[in-house]
């Protein structure tokens, strides 16, 4: 009956019902979590609105946009975030459905408390975790983007596992020049170790002979 | 002694001057006995032939003066000779019918051949006829004369005077006249043989007819197999075959299956096997609409040779089998067949057969699809009105839920709050505000259903009542049925028809009766029984659905019409509560009867017509 301790975060409600709307608004915000309300699907689309760490508590059957569009919808448009989904008539396929596009769980109306406010923390913290993985992948384009043609090019062949002597022969430089360049690669990406930085490249996507991974 | 019609014929050899010659007055007396005969044989009904004929061989020997005259049938299959008919003055034993064949060999065989036999003194006859005059000088005839008979074209028979007291000559005008009263004789039979296959046509016919007028009017399966299986019965007991079966034909292949059965008793149960397989050329012969027949398996063509194990094995000792045909493709067949003796089906019901099988198999077939249609009709209307009640009943549960969603929400952040160590009175007091208003937000779609239900788009007819109650009990008859549960409709003579609307007053009929079914099957009663008794009630009627459940306690009684109250696992509460409002709506009343271990009792009573609409 405590808030989470990492209430940091926003709750998104979308529900047609306004005493339903209310009572969530109500019950979530006295147990420590940000909370905005939408009246439909398609409110939330218009209003796109923005946190860093958030979650959607959603109605499956509404007026218009159904919850499960709404889930298509956003995942299409990239904007996808941890969905629980309320509904006061639950059948399995739409269940089933549901938990295929990602929700975190799936709760038929009337609902007890604490399984609304477990699911909503569990979909805080997945969104949490996401959140800092887009970050990490975020500084490592940055830091990629720093590097010049030539240490790109050491780069894709030390992740793809090759010796120094072999990246020269290859490259046609001195094995020296390769030493020089790895280094200063370690230094721009901040690899800690060989290991470190052959993690950063397959997080960037370096396959030998393939380039980056798009943003 | 029988009075002689003509005294002066005594002994033609004696009293005749010369032999060969009858007296003319015996011979006149003759000529009036054919004129006679030939009259009287016509318009006799087939059972008094037998009796013409024996009283046409009692004049015979009176008026020839013999001591016996007899008929004798040959059986045309085995040729076989019966004797069939005989006279026998008094002071002799008379003679039984029997088998004659093997006591005259010679004579049978010369008769057949068209031959008459004719003999004075036992001495006159060949060699070859030993065993003959052994019989006939054991039985002590001692003079014989027999003149084969033709019916219809064919020796089928003879005629045999004999004479036990003296010798005598038989005059070859007396044989010649024997011959023409022979005729006589032939064409009697051949007249009562007509009329007997005429009225065994009929019958059989009759016997055909008669099944398919009551297979046309028995809707229940378990009803209609019993009207086919008598059907089979009478047919075989009329044709004389101790099995009678009705194949279906699996799909388009040479293979039937068997569907009824009739044994007589004592005939052993074959053992079970689809024809196609085991009798490839009868099934050949079905499949190409032809009818397979045979008196003994000896008469079937070399190529009929696999089906002969099969054949032993199932006991057919003779068999006529016709194809059932629809839109001219072979559906069915029908099969008679003799296990212990050889028979000979006959010819003359053939077509009759064969048009039974045309006859039947369309039948069957326009009966099955109109059972398929029925089923199909009933399932649809059942899904219809589950579906609508489903739809129904979903988005009530949708529309409830919301406001209790937001109760249970709103009831559990107030404990939270409360839980706190200085309590928001401001939240709180808000919070139990939202909750009083869901609360009536429930209790009003609660009284919006009912009004819904009392004004809403009611149509209002007449109602036959019996019409209406059949209807829903075909609703559940399968239900019941796979439950084990007996479902009785009693209505007490002719109710008078209500006003009310169909639908929903079937849907009260159908929530009783769903209720008791689940009443009768929900513990292991021993007794699974629900009626729906009908009647006439004061001045409008009643319907009362009694099971034989486990009944209820005053509490559950109490509270059985209020809703949301239910006893089932995955009941809305709500099926009572709409048909007690439904039955208020058409004026009339919804009440219970129970106690425990007596079974419920649920009755509705309906004046003829609204008084007024309820508001």
């Amino acid at each position: 009956l405590t808030a989470p301790a990492d209430a940091a975060g926003t709750v998104f409600v979308i529900d047609d019902d306004a005493s339903v709307r209310r009572a969530l608004e109500r019950q979530l915000r006295t147990a420590g979590f940000r909370v905005e309300t939408f009246e439909s699907a398609q409110d939330y689309v218009a209003r796109a609105p923005q946190a860093a760490i958030a979650c959607i508590v959603t109605d499956v059957r509404m007026p218009g946009m159904s919850g499960l569009d709404l889930q298509d919808s956003l995942s299409q448009a990239g904007r996808a975030l941890p969905m629980v989904f309320i509904t006061g008539h639950g059948d399995i396929p739409t269940t089933v459905r549901a938990m295929k596009g990602g929700a975190v769980n799936f709760l038929p109306k009337p609902f007890a408390e604490r399984e609304i406010l477990a699911a909503v923390a569990e979909a805080l913290q997945r969104s949490a975790v996401i959140e800092r993985e887009r970050r990490e992948l975020g500084s490592l384009h940055a830091r990629y983007e720093v590097l010049t043609a030539r240490e790109r090019e050491v780069l894709a062949l030390v992740v793809a596992g090759l010796l120094n002597k072999i990246i020269a022969d290859r490259l046609g430089i001195q094995e020296t020049t390769i030493k020089v360049h790895r280094g200063r690669v370690m230094e721009k990406m901040g690899a800690a170790s060989l290991a470190d930085l052959v993690r950063m490249g397959e997080r960037l996507g370096l396959a030998p002979g393939a380039g980056p991974a798009r943003r | 002694m029988t009075s002689r019609l003509i005294p002066i014929m005594i002994d033609p050899a004696r009293a005749v001057p010369a032999p060969g010659s009858p007296s003319v007055g015996e011979l006149l007396a003759f000529e009036r006995l054919l004129a006679e005969l030939s009259a009287g044989f016509v318009n006799l009904s087939p059972v008094s032939v037998d009796d013409a004929i024996t009283d046409a061989l009692r004049r015979i020997v009176g008026l020839l003066d013999v001591d016996r005259a007899n008929l004798i049938g040959f059986a045309p299959e085995t040729g076989e000779s019966h004797l069939t008919h005989s006279w026998t003055v008094n002071d002799f034993a008379s003679a039984a019918r029997r088998s004659v064949s093997g006591d005259f060999p010679w004579a049978m065989q010369r008769l057949q051949a068209g031959h008459p036999i004719v003999f004075s003194r036992l001495d006159e006859l060949p060699a070859e006829a030993a065993a003959d005059e052994a019989t006939w000088r054991r039985i002590g005839v001692k003079a014989n004369l027999t003149v084969p008979m033709t019916v219809g074209g064919r020796i089928e028979g003879a005629i045999a005077l004999a004479s036990f007291r003296r010798e005598r000559h038989w005059p070859e005008e007396l044989v010649s006249r024997l011959r023409v009263l022979a005729e006589v004789f032939g064409n009697a039979l051949a007249f009562k043989r007509a009329r007997e296959s005429l009225d065994s046509a009929m019958k059989f016919e009759r016997l055909v007819s008669e099944m398919l007028a009551a297979l046309l009017t028995t809707e229940r399966a378990e009803d209609r197999d019993r009207v086919i299986e008598a059907g089979l019965r009478d047919m075989a007991l009329f044709l004389g075959a101790e099995r009678a079966t009705l194949w279906e034909r699996l799909g388009a292949g040479p293979e039937f299956r068997k569907t009824h059965r009739w044994l007589a008793a004592g005939v052993p149960v074959p053992p079970d096997q689809t024809g196609g397989v085991a009798l490839p050329w009868i099934s050949a012969q079905v499949v190409a609409g032809s009818v397979v027949r045979f008196a003994s398996c000896a008469d079937l063509p070399p190529e009929a040779a696999a089906d002969l194990p099969a054949l032993r094995e199932l006991g057919v000792r003779s068999l006529v089998i016709v194809p059932l045909t629809l839109a001219g493709a072979v559906v069915r067949a029908l099969s008679f067949a003799t296990a212990h003796e050889e028979r000979d089906w006959p010819e003359a019901l053939m077509p009759r057969i064969a048009l039974l099988g045309e006859v039947l198999g369309s039948v069957l077939a326009r009966d099955e699809a109109h059972r398929r249609e029925q089923e199909a009709r009933a399932q649809a209307v059942h899904a219809t009105r589950v579906g609508a009640m489903g739809a129904f009943a979903a988005s009530l549960a949708h529309e409830l839920t919301q406001p209790l969603a937001a109760s249970l929400a709103n009831a559990e952040t107030g404990v939270r709050l409360l839980a706190a160590a200085v309590p928001d009175l401001d939240e709180l007091r808000a919070t139990l505000a939202d909750i009083v208003a869901d609360e009536r937000r429930a209790g009003d779609l609660v009284q919006k259903l009912r009004r819904f239900l009392r004004r809403g788009e009611v149509e209002r007819g007449e109602l036959d009542l019996r019409e209406l109650l059949e209807e829903v009990l075909r609703l559940v008859d399968r239900e019941a049925e796979v439950r084990g549960v007996r479902l009785r409709l009693e209505i007490a003579e002719a109710p008078p028809k209500v006003v009310g609307d169909r639908v929903q007053l079937q849907q009260v009929v159908l929530n009783l009766l769903s209720n008791a079914i689940d009443a009768v099957t929900t513990r292991d009663r021993p007794v699974r029984e629900v009626a729906v008794l009908a009647g006439r009630c004061g001045e409008g009627v009643s319907v009362e659905v009694r099971d034989s459940g486990a009944g209820m306690d005053g509490e559950t009684l109490a509270r059985a019409f209020q809703a949301f109250f239910t006893t089932k696992p995955k009941g809305m509460g709500l099926g009572l509560s709409i048909s007690r409002t439904i039955v208020e709506a058409h004026g009339g009343t919804l009440a219970a009867h129970s106690a425990p271990g007596q079974g419920s009792t649920f009755r509705i009573e309906l004046p003829l017509r609204p008084s007024r609409p309820a508001a």
